[in-house]
């Protein structure tokens, strides 16, 4: 890659210029509202934090061994593993049989296109909102429907068996579309010679799939498989909004515990503490997603 | 035969879209319901469940004049557009330095824009917090936006569209007498002009859609955004329906006309943001 390099102690005045003027704002702003909270939270994370009378005290690796033991944070870590177990196979298998359903173009695709991506788009907030009302045990749409057509009427949200797999499905539904985006650009670029080969060697059309298409999508198998796993470690704003945890804290994920010791019980020590877990783990799962990249290159 | 199996796949296209569809279509049908109505056609489902009987506007009427929701709406139509400008203007400029020019320090540079990147909102909503409230920017309007404007996605999306310039264009620039500080505006930007909408769209959804740092970082009214006010109705003790349906259409109508006329560019922005060193 051809660059203008600047050099320590050269006159290019205006070439330096260029640079300062360019990458300084980002790179401060960076610094401030990113780099500055992941270390603070560090730091932070070894402390015993007293608001009320304004103390701080270097305790070691105390907060490290609570939430070792922490039966409340082990339990929200449990939860956000069963929902990631439950959301990336849904989300990663439908959203790929919706990219081999648009991918052939056909007179309704573009139209099905876009709507399945319309809830991408929306905002969190309002889907969550929505698809909440139309679960709702008395007068959700659902449970009309579901008595309507003869089947009993369910719990969802509000059933501590339900809670969690309700929230998977708001979250798949909001975010299939996204997940059928990459596999469909991974399929444009599968050479179509690929698929006349298999045709004349006698393939069946399951057959192309599990021999050409799967095989060819590897990369983006593995893409889509380690970004919807960071977004499930990440999911909070659709369980804050709809059971907060509960019923019987079923749905209390990892987020949810670290803002509740953070933004209801104080204890910011500890919720730094959780905060460092939770990133270290996120850290890893990207890392391990840039190695196995760079392994197919 | 042949019109059977075309009739079947109509028929399963049509079953797949109203997966997606049906949320919508409740939500714009019960925004013009009074409270009485929607409640009297939940079961049997029939059309009055869809479509109201007797339309009225006065869901919207309380929500903009009642609940605050004219301001609450300029608020995050002002969040969206600061933080798109701002944040394209700033991330092009970034990438810009960082994928054709080289300096000492670049390499520490793409490195922290990197790390931090890893490590999403979620995991430092507590710090981050603390340190807008450091600053002394609790509690304003400008901590909604300015921990939101240095964005890594877009920083790549852009520095991936700059390395594909042919990198005479800038050698001939620079030939041609025009100094260093304006090849940026002159030369680069209109280059990229495609990928500085997809950045846009990407941001302003990022932006229309914000509910957790607005949820915690303000302590009044003032600078409440769409998602918050909606969030309280749905979370309020005498939840009421209607207007979450209304206020939901309010805050999902902008967002579903501007996909629909810009969706390729926010596809593209999508789909091509990968880090490439």
């Amino acid at each position: 890659m051809e660059r203008y390099t600047y050099r320590r102690g050269s006159k290019q005045w205006d070439l330096l210029a260029a640079i300062l003027i360019n990458l300084v704002p980002t790179l401060l702003l960076t610094i401030v509202f990113q780099l500055i909270p992941i270390l603070m939270a560090s730091w932070y994370s070894f402390l015993k934090i007293n608001l009320m009378a304004g103390t701080k005290q270097f305790i070691g690796f105390a907060n490290y061994l609570k939430a070792a033991t922490d039966s409340r944070f082990l339990q929200s870590m449990g939860t956000t593993v069963e929902y990631f177990l439950l959301r990336v196979p849904l989300q990663v298998v439908f959203g790929f049989l919706l990219s081999l359903i648009i991918y052939h173009p056909k007179r309704w695709t573009a139209a099905l296109r876009t709507i399945i991506m319309l809830p991408v788009v929306t905002s969190m907030v309002v889907v969550t909102s929505i698809l909440a009302l139309m679960m709702h045990p008395s007068n959700g749409l659902i449970n009309s429907l579901l008595v309507t057509v003869g089947l009993p009427a369910q719990g969802f949200l509000t059933d501590p068996k339900q809670a969690l797999f309700s929230i998977v499905l708001i979250t798949v539904w909001k975010n299939v579309g996204m997940t059928m985006l990459f596999f469909l650009a991974g399929l444009m670029a599968i050479s179509p010679s690929l698929y006349e080969a298999a045709i004349i060697d006698g393939a069946t059309s399951l057959q192309k799939h599990m021999y050409v298409t799967i095989p060819m999508l590897k990369s983006t198998f593995i893409f889509v498989l380690i970004t919807t796993t960071i977004r499930s470690f990440q999911v909070f704003g659709p369980v804050l909004l709809t059971t907060g945890g509960g019923p019987l804290n079923t749905t209390r994920v990892v987020v949810m515990d670290i803002y509740e010791n953070a933004f209801i019980f104080n204890q910011l020590g500890y919720a730094s503490t959780q905060s460092v877990l939770l990133a270290v783990i996120l850290i890893v799962i990207s890392l391990l997603q840039s190695k196995l990249s760079r392994r197919r290159t | 035969m042949k019109r059977i199996k075309t009739a079947c796949i109509a028929l399963a296209i049509l079953l797949l879209a109203s997966i997606f569809l049906l949320p919508y279509l409740w939500m714009l049908g019960s925004s013009f319901k009074s409270r009485s109505e929607l409640f009297s056609y939940v079961l049997p489902v029939s059309w009055k469940t869809f479509i109201p009987v007797e339309p009225t506007l006065n869901n919207f009427s309380t929500l903009l004049f009642q609940l605050g929701f004219a301001r609450t709406i300029f608020n995050t139509l002002a969040l969206s557009v600061i933080t798109v400008f701002g944040s394209v203007l700033l991330c092009s400029m970034a990438a810009f330095a960082l994928s054709l020019l080289d300096f000492p320090g670049r390499k520490l540079a793409f490195l922290i824009i990197m790390f931090t990147m890893m490590v999403p909102f979620e995991a430092r909503m507590l710090p981050t917090f603390l340190v807008v409230q450091d600053i002394g920017l609790s509690n304003t309007f400008t901590a909604l936006y300015l921990p939101w404007l240095a964005d890594a996605f877009l920083i790549f999306l852009f520095s991936n569209h700059f390395a594909e310039i042919p990198f005479d264009l800038y050698h001939a620039a620079v030939i041609d007498g025009c100094p260093h500080t304006r090849i940026y505006s002159k030369i680069m930007l209109p280059n990229i002009t495609a990928a500085l909408v997809s950045g846009a769209l990407i941001k302003f959804f990022f932006a229309w859609d914000s509910y957790v740092w607005p949820l915690i970082i303000l302590r009044t009214n003032k600078f409440q955004v769409l998602g918050v006010a909606i969030a309280n109705l749905f979370t309020d003790q005498s939840i009421a329906w209607e207007l979450i349906f209304s206020g939901g259409l309010l805050s999902t109508l902008p967002v579903v006309i501007i996909f629909i006329l810009l969706q390729n560019y926010y596809i593209a922005g999508m789909t091509s943001g990968g880090i490439k060193e």
